[in-house]
């Protein structure tokens, strides 16, 4: 129910903005292409913008929800591609680049908090402690440039930018050379998302982890003769881990934004840096795509973890 | 005879920034086959951290210091790793105070119980359900609840489940760490009557550890009395409370049949417990103590035998 | 009491009652007493010893700086030297100099940013813990969807409309930061409407401003000051995305377009490690002092959290 409200607004607030600010796209259409001034008329008709708001929010509503795919119309800086298209081109790039890191980060930094609560006080938990905190107020994009420059440039291992080499013809889509390449090209990417997000699992992960600890299960558990290992995992962890979900959702928010810089530095062919250049060319129809996709998927996900935290934690039944 | 459990001069001290706290400072007693022993006192006088100690789950800043616990034809304190976690539960097993928390609100009941049969036994995980459901149905947890989980059960009925997961592997030793405290009257009855029936038919020795004496008085063999750390009285129970010599145990049990008497005052022990963390010379209990002379603070009094079976500690007593 | 004496907000307007209530909660004891723990604990005086010791740097700038940031000064790309002790950018600028007009730049638009976010914060989440259910919950739903659209995208749609320049920035920064500053004060603000002492200063006869002015706001002060405090840094770091990204303003030297121009300027290529380094490290500093100075300052001004 919340979901549908929050979709309903950001579908205004979406359409909203891009005419709010000033500036009308078919001048600079027109200026850039160095065309005549006449043309820029007739693109002002073509796109619709000469019709008075109200109908263009009415024909935006329809577009978009009535129809699947949602029509944003014809992208200014991809004429005359449709938006849906040119959105669809680059979206799997950057769902595979964000899967990949949002799992990845989550998995080490609840490992990570475990371990640094269960050998609490050890130079270990000093140590990741310390890291976690130092990577959690570095700037990503900081990051990503240094890892770059140690792992790209000084010791070369991976390469710095690119989804895949553009030089080398494959036989099939999925062939093992290919997937390869993928993955290492992925990898100082991957790399980068992952060592600024951990922290914040981790930290977490570790404070809930104490606090567990300390219940009378636990001891329990370790009354019963469980091992050290299994009282650790099978019943303090479980228990911890549960408010990770709310910051799991959290984090999928931040990454998706993330997805720009991160594309930006390492000129990966995702909707991150396919938006950024949208903005640069005022290409309105293209922003409200790539908005509402973006939008779309941080509602879901958010809509998929209340679900998920049903299954999670037995105590919460509708 | 051989006893369920033999402490002998146990200490166990909490290192905290203000000092050592003597939590256990040198006590000493048995638990015979098939009987129920009371370990009551004050709240803070050391009875939960021996019990603790018993199984060795004593925590830092908390330390076992000194002593033996012999149980069961081993030496408790000497157990490696291995073969401490198969003594846990399989010779000695305990009850937690306030046992709603002693289970994990993700996991199953059942699962919950089977596994403490999977831990020391190799059986299949359908064998250890079985017995999971059996003892749970001993306790009267009918079988469709017993796949429910720890928060849809009543406060009594998770206590009782708490019991059949004590019992699951029929330990020597059931030690009981306040059971009944956080349950209301009415509960508190049928899980004593519980109690008794499991002791019963398990033939078990239990430790009863309580800061209410009167529950100990129908449940009990025998009794000892603890106070700031150290033992001040043991005596069989009948004994104890027809004829306390130590003035706390008086005190104690003045203070409860205090009650029954018509229009009379409710009565109390002056003064409250010592502070663990400070040397005390002598007796702890002399500040409090109705006929505390010289020697108590110079000495602490030991634990003599005085009566049949009936220790005090106290130099107004042993010295006439 | 008259009729016009009601009108000075001050404490001895208010009843005898809820005088006395607003006093002992008020606490200059609880300042001394937060002053005190900040001092004893070791990790909130290094936080705030970092913190004092970056804004010194931004101050003195123009002294401390050897020499101009833009000025063009030799050769390009050189390795720390004695000279140059974080050598030098492609075009011959000295990169330390830019780092500690960076100083002076980034702190700026952080504590600006800062003060705005917290002003618009409190008076919003203020208004909406004390007014009527309707404008509280079409207030929070408006700081929701804000808070759900990822901010990044949309700052930098913002800001890309909005042109180059540090008060542009600032200005984005800010309207997007508020909502998240005034959930929380909405939230201290309730738990503080709950207490008794509010009633008790009700039933005195004080009035709903009074109230809020009068206990809410000094009881939620210590909160406010810890997240205003890392908010600093969040927005040092969101001027530093923004700028990284091409949307800075260019005529300043701030730690972000720092990495920029290291950026577009191939530091990374050409062994210009320290351009890279120095300013990316500064930032993580800050970050670090901010939070542990901020994160201290919480613990002990929310009491809820302090039992551990």
């Amino acid at each position: 129910m919340n979901a549908l409200l929050t979709y309903a607004v950001a579908l205004v607030f979406i359409f909203a903005i891009p005419r709010l600010i000033p500036g009308s796209p078919e001048e600079m259409m027109a200026s850039s292409y160095r065309l005549p001034g006449e043309v820029a008329a007739v693109l002002r008709a073509r796109f619709g913008l000469d019709k008075s708001l109200s109908e263009q929010f009415l024909l935006y509503v329809r577009n978009v929800i009535l129809t699947f795919p949602p029509d944003f119309g014809i992208s200014y800086s991809y004429y005359p591609a449709p938006v849906w298209n040119v959105v669809t081109m680059y979206l799997p790039w950057t769902i595979f680049l964000l899967a990949l890191s949002i799992l990845l980060t989550a998995i080490i930094g609840i490992l990570l908090g475990i371990l640094s609560a269960w050998k609490r006080g050890t130079r270990l938990e000093t140590a990741i402690s310390g890291i976690s905190m130092f990577l959690l107020s570095t700037p990503y994009f900081w990051i990503a440039m240094i890892l770059i420059m140690l792992f790209g440039v000084y010791i070369p291992i991976f390469p710095p930018a690119g989804a895949y080499s553009s030089r080398v013809i494959y036989e099939t889509f999925f062939c093992l050379e290919f997937v390869v390449d993928v993955l290492r090209h992925a990898a100082l990417p991957v790399l980068s998302l992952v060592a600024g997000s951990f922290a914040s699992y981790t930290i977490i992960m570790r404070d809930n982890m104490t606090s567990t600890m300390g219940e009378d299960y636990v001891t329990t558990a370790e009354a019963k003769g469980v091992e050290t290992r299994a009282v650790v995992f099978r019943h303090a962890a479980r228990n911890a881990v549960l408010p990770i979900l709310t910051l799991f959702i959290l984090h999928i928010g931040t990454m998706v934004g993330g997805a720009i810089v991160t594309e930006s530095v390492f000129s990966y062919p995702g909707v991150g840096l396919l938006l950024f250049n949208a903005i640069l060319n005022q290409d309105y129809p293209l922003v409200q795509g790539f908005f509402y996709v973006i939008t779309i998927m941080v509602i879901v996900a958010n809509w998929v973890a209340d679900i998920l935290y049903v299954f999670v934690d037995p105590r919460i039944r509708y | 005879m051989n006893p369920a459990l033999r402490v002998t001069d146990l200490r166990v001290s909490f290192f905290t920034r203000r000092g050592e706290v003597k939590a256990v400072d040198g006590i000493s007693f048995e638990v015979g086959r098939g009987e129920v022993v009371g370990l009551a006192g004050e709240s803070g006088c050391g009875k939960s951290t021996t019990a603790y100690a018993i199984l060795r789950l004593v925590k830092p800043p908390g330390r076992i210091i000194g002593g033996s616990v012999y149980c069961d034809g081993a030496e408790v304190l000497d157990l490696d790793e291995r073969e401490l976690r198969s003594f846990r539960w399989k010779k000695v097993s305990m009850i937690f105070q306030g046992a709603m928390n002693s289970l994990n609100p993700v996991h199953r009941i059942r699962d919950q119980i089977a596994e403490a049969v999977t831990v020391h036994e190799h059986v299949s995980r359908q064998e250890a359900l079985a017995r999971a459901e059996e003892m749970l149905s001993l306790v009267g947890i009918s079988r469709p609840r017993t796949t429910d989980y720890p928060h849809q059960f009543s406060g009594g009925m998770r206590q009782r489940a708490v019991i059949a997961m004590a019992l699951a592997l029929s330990p020597t030793l059931l030690i009981a760490d306040e059971p009944t405290t956080a349950l209301d009257v009415v509960v508190e009855r049928q899980v004593l009557e519980l109690l008794k029936d499991m002791k019963r038919r398990f033939d078990l020795s239990v430790l009863f550890i309580t800061h209410d004496l009167s529950t100990l008085a129908e449940f009990s063999n025998r009794i000892a009395i603890m106070y700031a750390g150290k033992l001040a009285e043991t005596a069989g129970t009948k004994q104890l409370f027809s004829n306390p010599l130590h003035p706390y145990t008086s005190g104690l049990v003045r203070s409860l049949t205090g009650l029954t008497e018509r229009g009379g005052k409710l009565w109390s022990i002056p003064g409250s417990p010592p502070d663990l963390a400070a040397e005390i010379e002598g007796c702890k209990f002399r500040d409090r103590c109705p006929v505390a002379t010289e020697a108590c603070s110079k000495e602490a009094p030991e634990l003599l035998e005085v009566e049949q079976e009936h220790y005090v500690a106290c130099h107004s007593v042993t010295n006439g | 009491m008259k009729a016009n004496e009601v009108r000075d907000l001050g404490e001895e307007s208010l009843p005898i009652g809820a005088g006395e209530a607003v006093r002992e909660d008020r606490g200059s004891r609880a300042w001394r007493e937060i002053w005190s723990a900040i001092r004893h604990d070791k990790r909130a005086l290094a936080g705030l010893c970092i913190i004092v010791s970056f804004a010194t740097i931004g101050l003195i700038a123009p002294y401390a700086s050897p020499y101009d940031p833009f000025a063009l000064l030799g050769a390009p790309y050189q390795p720390p030297s004695w000279r140059h002790i974080l050598g030098t950018d492609n075009l011959g600028r000295d990169v330390l100099s830019q780092v500690i007009w960076g100083a002076r730049v980034s702190l700026f638009v952080g504590i600006v940013v800062a003060l705005v976010v917290t002003a618009i914060g409190v008076t919003v989440g203020l208004i909406a813990a004390t007014s009527h259910s309707l404008v509280d919950e079409v207030l929070m739903r408006f700081c929701d969807i804000l808070i759900i659209i990822p901010k990044l995208p949309l700052t930098i749609f913002v800001a890309a409309m909005l042109g180059r320049g540090i008060w542009n920035i600032i200005a984005v920064l800010a309207a997007f930061g508020w909502p998240a500053m005034a959930r929380m004060v909405r939230s201290e603000a309730l738990s503080v409407k709950q207490r008794p002492y509010v009633d008790a200063a009700r039933m005195a006869g004080a009035s709903q401003l009074q109230i809020t002015f009068l206990i809410i706001l000094p009881n939620i002060l210590p909160l406010v000051m810890a997240n205003a405090i890392l908010t600093i840094i969040s927005g040092i770091m969101s001027e530093a995305s923004l700028s990284f990204l091409g949307l800075g303003d260019p005529s300043q030297m701030s730690w972000g377009t720092i990495i920029y121009f290291a950026q577009m300027g191939g530091a990374i290529y050409n062994g210009g490690w320290a351009w890279v380094t120095a300013p990316g490290l500064c930032i993580a500093l800050m970050g670090l002092g901010t939070n542990f100075f901020g994160s201290t300052v919480n613990l002990i001004a929310n009491p809820r959290l302090r039992r551990r």
